[in-house]
């Protein structure tokens, strides 16, 4: 952060942002070790403006001749770059924490083995038959940001993440059970292995429903294609585009009255928490949904400006398929949260005659997703009298978010990590099914 | 730094080690709108580094060269302790000792355009787009990436190297009513920057085709024959076998080791699949990988029968099957994996109005809206497509989807036309996370498929 004064000196507005992963992934395929990975990386952003212009440039490393080539891209930048006029963070806060650090550095990778053996052996010796696959990943994250607006905001995250997985039985499709934590597991997580076991022994056949409408439990992992696809809607940037379905619809119904989310920004197990977003403005709770109803959009810097709004701390460098450095800031969820209510996924499953339960879905991106469509290939389980009866196989779903969300029959009692946020099961009825 | 490098690599008895150090320089620029969004030149280095020691392997990223030195004792204690756990032990493919510098020398490269012309260049397509009737948003992007090399490894092989390559994506998006539709339009420079210039003509029809698809109807759900346009049946063919002919995706995969042995049957007598990083002025043209290998032409598929797979050295040491060259890191930041060079459906023998004249009532479908896979199963959209009825294309549709398994598919596709046409510009995601390589080229010409599962909106 030496470097920020010089950055003052040759700007009149500058926004310095830098972080610093480290991050020891081990990586199980097949019951056998497949590798281990370690990087420690720094990377720098840096945003400026003069005279309302706006430049950017990024980088990775840290030397001075770095340091240097990045003010020069920035300078460059700004020569062509656009007219802005939304001020740099202003707000501080040091959420950072030598207790989360040190028990990071703890955690030895004999320690990560120690713990794949358990879990190894625990499945082992429920169903050695099974391909494992196992990625067990600890994260140190270390942002710092400083602006010329007087903004000093620091924080620490670490995260651990587990996932389980197998191909089911002679096809290629995965069957996965996905965890993460501020600290090392200690849990082996018996109840969901057992689970994905079950399913994995009745995906040996193959169950296909017939085409029609159809009620459907989408699991939580599933789900992430609907919270990208809100987030599209919600977005301060997609609105100010005229893209957005959503635009003027604050206040309105979009979902069923069983539907509420939550951005939860602070959820402490979340490899996705953060206190500042990537302009350093501070994050906060906010209400998305409530039984069904629009209750806010999101915005970053930018698009509040545009659109006369209060930034909310949505500005994030992240889009669909990326979200490192070199990605521009744009509104998104920071850890959206469908809200569960009371039922246990088997309740909801034997409120199906005949259904599917979709344990996974493929190819969402290849949809108009933005207005909340989605033609996707269903990876998951025939449903028939509340039972697994098979694995689907050439089965896909087809409909729209703000249409067939407004049908959910239920929605479960447990939330669980997904690509994009947490969601519970949720049973919706008449969906767009084309099987036999 | 190659002789710091060879150092490093040679003071401790390793199995095996190499690092791959790059210098990358890129230009970005991106329009929204009519907004300027993104204008930047960005410098950056860092190296990657691997080891195999004592039966496994372990890897990791550093930023700068003094880095190198600390990340390889990092990852040197990690592969002591990582020897206890490994049940199998890894080992490589022997490979001869190699001492090359490759050169990419373009008659016009992008790094002698000025950053203003560049701009005004993508400035003149985004506002040619966005003054047409029913456009309501664009998204013009420009991006070349320069990436200079240098790979050491243990045992003695110094490859200097690099890649290029400048293109232009955008996404218009046009509204009737409540329709929103989007049509994407992709130049390509591979290396030649010129090729970028004057697609004015390129870009109208474009857009004659989106405003078609304004008014076209969805598509109906169900299985029927399709006839596929070679830009989506390259997207099928990357996507449902080229990645199954990665052998580090099916290496640890019991059930597709045993689908995918070679000299089985996967489809008609038709179909030559083959992957080739030997062909110039495309995508997916190399010399040598990211693992110091030279890329070689493999044929994957010949006359229906699996014949070859794409490999490293530990995988081509796994199935006693040869290295084909075929790791491939987008950057520093990552380890190589196993990627397809330029993926292709070699020519056949039919024409295109023989195929529409072979269906009673079925689909002929356009363009790749991107796709995905896990394992065997695959799902793709199509930006839009015509119903063929009684032998003839009719009206158009839209909203499309095709999702299926890859055998099945494979023995569904039963006519090859002889159009075969490469895409213009590469592209693959594979990773976790995800890493998109755009030095990925994949071509097809018309194919039929008997039988494919489409789902509408």
């Amino acid at each position: 952060m030496n470097y920020f004064d010089e950055i003052e000196d040759r700007f009149e507005e500058a926004e310095f942002l830098q972080k610093s992963t480290n991050k020891v992934k081990i990586k199980i395929e097949n019951w056998d070790l497949e590798s281990i990975e370690h990087n420690n990386l720094i990377s720098t952003s840096l945003r400026v403006k003069e005279d309302s212009t706006f430049g950017s440039n990024y980088t990775y490393g840290k030397s001075s001749e770095i340091m240097e080539k990045l003010i020069k891209g920035a300078e460059k930048s700004i020569k062509f770059g656009k007219e802005a006029n939304f001020c740099f963070s202003s707000d501080r806060i040091d959420k950072s924490s030598l207790k989360r650090r040190e028990e990071y550095e703890n955690t030895t990778p004999a320690v990560l083995f120690d713990y794949l053996q358990d879990i190894m052996g625990y499945i082992k010796e429920k169903q050695p038959d099974l391909t494992l696959d196992i990625d067990l990943v600890k994260l140190f994250d270390s942002i710092t940001m400083k602006t010329s607006q007087g903004a000093d905001l620091k924080d620490e995250i670490s995260n651990y993440r587990l996932y389980i997985g197998s191909p089911v039985p002679g096809g290629g499709s995965q069957l996965i059970r996905g965890f993460e934590s501020e600290s090392m597991f200690t849990d082996l997580f018996k109840e969901e292995i057992d689970e994905l076991l079950a399913e994995y022994n009745i995906a040996r056949e193959v169950s296909v429903p017939k085409t029609g409408k159809l009620p459907v439990l989408f699991s939580p992992r599933s789900l992430y294609f609907v919270l990208v696809s809100l987030q599209a809607g919600l977005s301060g940037k997609k609105i100010y585009q005229e893209t957005s379905p959503l635009i003027d619809k604050k206040g309105e119904k979009i979902f069923s009255d069983k539907i509420d989310i939550t951005d939860k920004p602070h959820l402490v197990k979340s490899g996705s928490r953060r206190f500042f977003d990537d302009e350093g403005i501070l994050t906060s709770q906010s209400e998305i949904i409530k039984e069904g109803i629009l209750k806010n959009y999101i915005y970053d810097l930018e698009y509040a400006d545009k659109l006369d709004a209060k930034p909310t701390g949505h500005g994030l460098k992240k889009e669909l398929f990326s979200a490192d450095i070199s990605t521009s800031v744009s509104p998104n969820f920071i850890n959206p949260v469908i809200e569960p209510k009371d039922k246990s996924k088997n309740e909801l499953l034997s409120e199906i005659d005949k259904g599917i339960y979709v344990t996974n879905v493929i190819g969402f991106h290849s949809s108009n997703y933005e207005q909340g469509h989605f033609s996707v290939q269903a990876q998951g389980f025939n449903v028939e009298n509340g039972k697994l009866v098979g694995r689907l196989q050439d089965v896909m779903i087809a409909g729209n978010i703000y249409e067939d969300f407004n049908n959910v029959i239920g929605v479960g009692d447990k939330i669980y990590s997904n690509m994009w946020g947490y969601a519970p099961y949720i049973l919706v009825d008449k969906v767009s099914v084309t099987g036999e | 730094m190659k002789e710091r490098f060879t150092k490093l690599l040679s003071k401790d008895h390793l199995d095996y080690g190499d690092i791959r150090f790059e210098k990358n320089n890129e230009t970005d620029i991106r329009y929204e709108g009519n907004e300027l969004k993104d204008i930047k030149e960005t410098y950056r280095e860092g190296g990657h580094i691997r080891i195999y020691d004592e039966g496994s392997k372990v890897y990791g990223s550093f930023s700068e060269v003094e880095d190198a030195v600390q990340t390889f004792g990092e990852l040197q204690k990690l592969s002591n302790v990582a020897g206890d756990f490994q049940k199998e032990k890894i080992s490589l493919k022997n490979s001869p000792v190699i001492k090359d510098k490759v050169k990419i020398n373009p008659q016009h490269h992008p790094r002698d355009i000025s950053l203003s012309d560049k701009k005004d260049l993508l400035k003149k397509y985004n506002e040619l787009a966005l003054k047409q009737d029913n456009v309501i948003n664009t998204i013009f992007h420009y991006k070349d990436f320069n990436s200079k090399r240098i790979f050491v490894n243990s045992e003695g092989t110094v490859i200097e190297y690099e890649l290029l390559a400048s293109y232009i994506h955008g996404a218009i998006f046009a509204k009737k009513g409540d329709v929103v539709q989007i049509k994407g339009v992709s130049f390509g420079g591979f290396p030649e920057f010129n090729n970028l210039l004057n697609r004015e003509e390129d870009l109208l029809e474009k857009v004659e085709i989106l405003q078609k698809m304004l008014a076209a109807e969805p598509v109906k759900a169900g299985t029927y024959p399709i006839i596929v346009n070679p830009q989506l049946a390259a997207v099928l063919i990357h996507e449902a076998f080229g990645h199954l002919s990665e052998a580090d995706i099916i290496k640890n995969n019991p059930s597709f080791i045993d689908k995918l042995q070679m000299g089985k049957k996967l489809g008609s007598e038709i179909l030559n699949v083959i992957d080739d990083p030997t062909i110039k002025n495309t995508p997916g043209y190399y010399k040598y990988d990211d693992e110091g290998q030279p890329g070689i032409r493999t044929e994957l598929i010949k006359d229906g029968i699996l014949n070859g797979r794409l490999h490293s050295r530990e995988t081509a040491n796994i199935f006693s099957e040869p290295v084909t060259g075929n790791m491939r890191a987008v950057d520093c930041n990552h380890t190589p994996i196993i990627r397809m060079s330029n993926i292709f459906i070699d020519s056949g023998d039919d024409n295109l109005q023989d195929m529409i004249n072979s269906i009673d009532k079925g689909y002929y479908l356009f363009n790749s809206k991107g796709g995905q896979t896990t394992g065997d199963q695959f799902t793709f959209g199509a930006e839009y497509g015509y119903k063929i009825v009684n032998g003839e294309k009719q009206e158009m549709v839209r909203d499309i989807n095709i999702s299926g398994e890859l055998f099945k598919t494979l023995r569904n596709i039963t006519m090859v036309g002889d159009d075969l046409t490469f895409n213009e510009v590469g592209g693959c995601g594979k990773g976790d996370p995800m890493q998109l390589n755009i030095f990925s080229g994949k071509g097809a010409p018309h194919i039929k498929i008997a039988e494919a599962n489409i789902g509408g909106r």
